[in-house]
This record gives C-alpha cells, structure tokens and sequence, in this order.
C-alpha cells in the first residue's frame, strides 16, 4: 500500500482520541511559527472517506488554507465556519500546476481568541464555480477542515 | 555576522581494497541554529555516534566494499492525536535500504538492492559491492557518489530527516599536480523537513505554496532547513588566491540548489562523479536533487562573501522556491598563487557503436488530489490518492519490467516531460549524455547520472550499458515524493549475447512480508 494509500485510511479512522492524551510541548526555536496548511486534500466535506479526519491545532500557530482557483474564486463562510478568524487572502500565480486553474487562493486564519483547549472547530470556503480538476475531491465546491483545539504549553 | 566553522564530516578509507564495516542508521539528536532535530543518522561501524548527513566513504577503482546495514529507527514527527493503530499505518515510513547512487555495480540480491526491504530492529541486511577496476576496461570514474535510503514509499520521508553520505572515488584526477595537494571540502546540502518538534512528519505529503513545500495529512506545521554539512548557513575559510575543491552533493529530496558565490567564479572538473578533460569555468552551477558537481575555488581579496542558493522556478505550486544563502566564504590570511589546471584527465567516451534502440519515456504528475489510486485514467468510486505521477502513464509496480535492455549496447532515449514540474531523470548503474534538448543537439560530452527534464520539453540522451553487470534495475524522477508516490519503473539488463527476440523469463521480485520492526 503507498503512503498515501495509507494516508487516506487514517483519514477514515479520525483522530478521536484526544480526551485522555498528553501532548509533548513543542520547543523548535522558530521566532515566527510556521503555520497548519490544508490543501484541498485536506477536504472532508462530501467525502464519505475522509469525513473522519479531524485536525488536532496547537494553539499558537497560524493556519492557512491554500486552494486552486483562478478563474474560480473561492469564499471564506464564516457563518459555515467556527473557532476562526479570517485574516486575509492572496492570490499566488501558479500556472500549468492543476488543470482549469492558473492561481493558488491562500487565505491567512487563525485561532479565535476565545478557542480554548478541547474546542471544536471548522473552516468552510465555497465557490459556485469548481473546477473540473476538484470536483471529486471538493465535491459541491464547499471546502471544510474539522479541528479540535490543544493547549499544550 | 558569519556562522561556525563548516563541519569535516567523518571518513572511512579502504585499505587494500578493502571496505568492511556496519551502515547503521539510528535515531540521534543534533543541534541546528536554534533548534534540536531528532531523526535517525547513520553512522559506520567503528563511530560512536551518528552525523548529520552521513560519513564519508573513500574507496578506488577495484576496490571490494562489504557493509552490513543495521536498522535501528525509531518513530519519530507522530501527528498529535495519533492512535498506535494510526501510527502503525505509516510504518513503512521506518522501513529501509540503501543505494550507492552513481556506482557502477550489480544491483542484485546483496548487491546494489533497491528492492530490499529492511524493517527496524531485523537482522541487518548484507550489501557487497565490487567497484569496476582497471582491469574491466573501464573503470569506475573518479568523483563524487554518493549512498542513500531507496525503499520505495520511504524515500523522500527518509531523504528530509537527512540520510545520505558521500562515496569518494579517488584515482587519475587526484593525481593532476594542482589538484593533488589542494585542501579539499566534502559539501552535503540537504532540505530538512522538520516540524516545531525537530521531527520529520510521519505522515503522507502534499505540495503546497510557501518557504515550507510540503504539507503532511493531517497537518503539522513544517519548516524547511536548507543545511550544509548539517549546519545552517556555515562559514568555509580560504586564503587571497588559495584554491580549494569543492565536492557538493545536492542531497535534498526536492530542491533544486543553483549554486553561485559573491565575487567568484567556479572552475568545474565534474558533474556527477565523472571528471572533465579541462576545468570549465562558470558562474553558477545548477544542481537538481542527486545531482553532484566538483569544482576549483579560488580565493578572491579578503573579505566575507555569500554562497548563494538563488531563486529558482522548478515548477512547484505557488511559484519559484525562493533564494537563500546557505554560506559564507571568508577570505582571509597570507595570500598565494596557486593555479588552476588547464588539463585534467581523459574522460570516458561514449562507445562508437549503433544505437541498438530508441525508447520514449513520458513523465506526467498530477497533484490535484482528485483521482482515485491506479495508473493514469484510472476511474471508479474507490478513496482518492493526493497526489500521482506517472511514467508512460503507469506508477510503479515491483513486477512489471517497464524496458528490456541487452549490456554492450547504446541507446537512446528521449524523455518527455509533460508537466511544468521539472522531473530530474536518474538510472542506476549506467550514466548517460545529452545529445539533444528539444530535438536541438547538444555538442556536448559531460556524463550524467541525474539530468533535470525542462518543463513542457524532452531531453535525448544516449546510455552504454556497460556489459559486465546485468539484472533488474530501476530509473525515476528524482524529485524523491515523486518517486515515492509513481514515477519509477524497472529496468532489465540482460547480460551481452542474450537473443532480445526471445529473452528468457525474469523472475518476480518477491514481495516484501511482515511489517511493523522486528522483536527487538
């Protein structure tokens, strides 16, 4: 089985396992920390074999959500999402990469400040135009990543 | 503000024509900058602790190597949350083997494997190679090779937690007069994919835009340490007209590194471990992943000066990976003369023969996450793959021999890339040269093991397949998680005087069985 064959199997298991866990900190002497980026494999919504995939976010670090597009313009939803704040979008010029698009979307989140440890998350961005290339892995053109919060420091 | 000393990375020498020792490769701590990375290093025998990247083996033409791999790895860059179950998944990812990348021997069962599969803590796996001599009629060239992990699926995982180690070949181009006694540095750049914990993630891998190329599934946040010799941005000391050789090896998985110094020229004498007739000068030098370029430095007026890695646009999402110094040259001393050589060695030539064939390879990827697993074109409702890439549209299967070649023949092939990603082609056992870029010759002689294919273009290039070593062998992009996740096929060698028009029967690989390591 390929990695990303195993990959997707943990997908499909999710990560519901946080209750009892105990996370190391982490100490990697970054002066500014590297964000959590999803990608429009990171998708679960209408995917019956992801849809079990939670992230598990530290607080502390930014996320960032990266999505092909151009002609397609993709839409943060904050009534769709939870626990997130957006913090703006940039359009990156990525030709040739994925067919039906010239750009990468990335668009800057973050934690609510009021997100706690143990707090449920989700972010949902949508466009009305997807791609052929993504309609199997963005079915519908709704893009959505369930986290859960953790506070190890 | 210059960094610490470069590095001298360990050395193991033959001694009369011998090599024994133990390749162990095990988990070991190593500060970085800032920071502490834990991820398994290899070490030989006699060594008491593991380097970041690995030891030097010095060997010549004809010599025997006998070494023993030992896994030891432990698992490490686990995504938070992770049951045992889930982490067991990505064992595979501690799995082993190792290739001496660029030597011309057998790739056969204790030989050059790339099919051999070594969990942790099983009985050590034995490796014997027999380094062309003399006495072949053409013997392995001297330069710059280089060892490595090859277990296909762990590969690129096992290449960004930096495990590799030079190979230094040394016969007739150590004994050009200004070369022989010059101070010599073995450079190993690597790209280190670590998250905060030091760690690598253990996890499946999706590109994406940004310093950090690379997202794992579910998501850790990574950072890329572009090293040299294991430290971050070191500082390599000549005197006002010294010359020195430099060896460098572009062991990152991914990255291309375009190498150029303030205020220097480079005075190339190899590419790919096979040396040049004269040095060639140039300001900057272009290295894909595996690649290896040997050059002459001289020193210019004191001073502090950046070793560059520019920007460079290797067709990664988001754009060109971004310039980056790696180094810096601080000139500073007496001052001398000393000259560069005006000839250097012969260097093999390609045998005046016809070409026995003409093949075409095609090399597509495809990142979009939206195709389910399978070669290209596959449909159905099963899970979606994130990523796949392809050679003739297939990803690589252990048993399906993709090209039959007979030793004792040139060929040529053209390589087709159909993608904006610039797939770097390597093939074991045999280098090859560029006759033609885009249907255009190339006049040019230089010998390759590792040649970046330029997007949406061909290369034509023209391999001897030496007679004496023969089997079942492999070629793949270089750009490791494209290999991992497709872009391989198998190549069979039948050894001089086989009929091609009915070759006997090449017996399966077996598959590899167990899983998980091994009762310690």
């Amino acid at each position: 089985m390929t990695r990303f064959g195993l990959a997707l199997l943990l997908a499909c298991l999710g990560t519901g396992i946080l209750a009892e866990t105990h996370y190391p900190p982490w100490s990697g002497g970054i002066t500014a920390p590297r964000p959590y980026i999803f990608t429009q494999q990171h998708n679960v919504e209408n995917r019956p074999s992801a849809e079990g995939l939670v992230q598990v976010i530290r607080k502390g670090y930014p996320l960032q959500v990266q999505l092909p597009g151009n002609p397609a313009i993709w839409a943060f939803r904050a009534e769709a999402s939870e626990n997130v704040a957006y913090r703006g979008r940039t359009m990156v010029y990525s030709p040739n990469r994925i067919d039906g698009t010239e750009s990468l979307l990335v668009f800057d989140l973050e934690l609510s400040p009021e997100a706690r440890a143990g707090d449920e998350g989700r972010i949902t961005f949508t466009t009305d135009r997807v791609p052929d290339s993504l309609d199997s892995v963005i079915p519908g053109g709704v893009f959505v990543v369930r986290f859960t919060v953790i506070d190890p420091s | 503000m210059t960094g610490e000393p470069l590095r001298t990375l360990p050395e193991l020498r033959s001694e009369n024509g011998r090599v024994r020792t133990q390749l162990i490769v095990q988990n070991a701590r190593f500060r970085v900058g800032d920071r502490t990375l834990h991820m398994p290093a290899y070490r030989f025998e006699h060594m008491t602790e593991g380097s970041l990247p690995g030891p030097t083996l010095r060997v010549k033409p004809g010599d025997r190597v006998d070494w023993d791999l030992a896994n030891l790895i432990t698992p490490t860059g686990i995504p938070d949350g992770a049951t045992q179950a889930q982490q067991a998944m990505f064992d595979q990812l501690d799995y082993t083997n190792v290739h001496v990348h660029g030597l011309q021997v057998s790739p056969g069962e204790n030989h050059d494997n790339v099919y051999q599969v070594l969990r942790p803590f099983c009985a050590p796996a034995c490796y014997t190679y027999n380094i062309p001599g003399p006495e072949t009629g053409r013997p392995q060239p001297s330069g710059m090779f280089w060892y490595h992990p090859h277990k296909h699926g762990s590969t690129s995982h096992q290449a960004w937690q930096g495990l590799s180690g030079a190979i230094i070949v040394e016969g007739p181009i150590d004994e050009v007069p200004e070369i022989r006694d010059l101070r010599e540095r073995v450079i190993i750049l690597n790209g280190l994919l670590v998250n905060p914990a030091g760690e690598v993630p253990r996890a499946a891998m999706v590109p994406n835009a940004g310093f950090s190329p690379f997202s794992p599934i579910p998501s850790q946040p990574t950072d890329m340490l572009l090293t040299v010799n294991g430290q971050l941005r070191p500082t390599i000391d000549i005197e006002p007209g010294e010359v020195q050789r430099w060896r460098v090896l572009n062991a990152a998985p991914h990255r291309f590194f375009w190498l150029n110094l303030d205020g220097h020229d480079f005075y190339q004498i190899g590419q790919d471990g096979i040396p040049f007739a004269a040095p060639r000068p140039v300001r900057r030098i272009l290295m894909a992943p595996g690649n290896r370029a040997e050059f002459l430095v001289k020193g210019g007026r004191a001073g502090n000066y950046a070793l560059h890695a520019d920007i460079y646009e290797q067709g990664h999402p988001g754009g060109a990976r971004p310039g980056w110094i790696i180094g810096t040259v601080e000139v500073a001393g007496q001052g001398r003369q000393d000259p560069i050589p005006t000839q250097l060695v012969e260097p093999p030539h390609m045998p005046d023969l016809p070409i026995a064939n003409s093949r075409q390879i095609r090399f597509k990827g495809e990142i979009s996450g939206n195709d389910p697993a399978g070669d290209q074109g596959a449909t159905g409702d099963g899970p979606l793959v994130p990523v796949k890439f392809y050679l003739d549209g297939k990803v690589f299967s252990l048993n399906r021999i993709d090209q039959k070649v007979l030793g004792g023949t040139v060929e040529e092939w053209t390589l087709i890339n159909e993608d904006v990603f610039q797939h770097p082609f390597h093939i074991h056992v045999n280098p090859f040269q560029v006759v033609a870029i885009n249907g255009q010759p190339t006049n040019d002689d230089t010998w390759w093991d590792v040649i970046a294919l330029p997007s949406k273009g061909e290369l034509t290039i023209r391999i001897f397949f030496r007679p004496d070593v023969s089997g079942k062998t492999v070629y793949h992009c270089h750009i490791l998680p494209h290999e991992d996740n497709g872009m391989m096929a198998n190549l069979f060698i039948y050894p001089p005087g086989t009929d091609m028009a009915n070759p006997p029967p090449i017996p399966d690989t077996p598959v590899p069985s167990g899983s998980g390591p091994c009762t310690i």
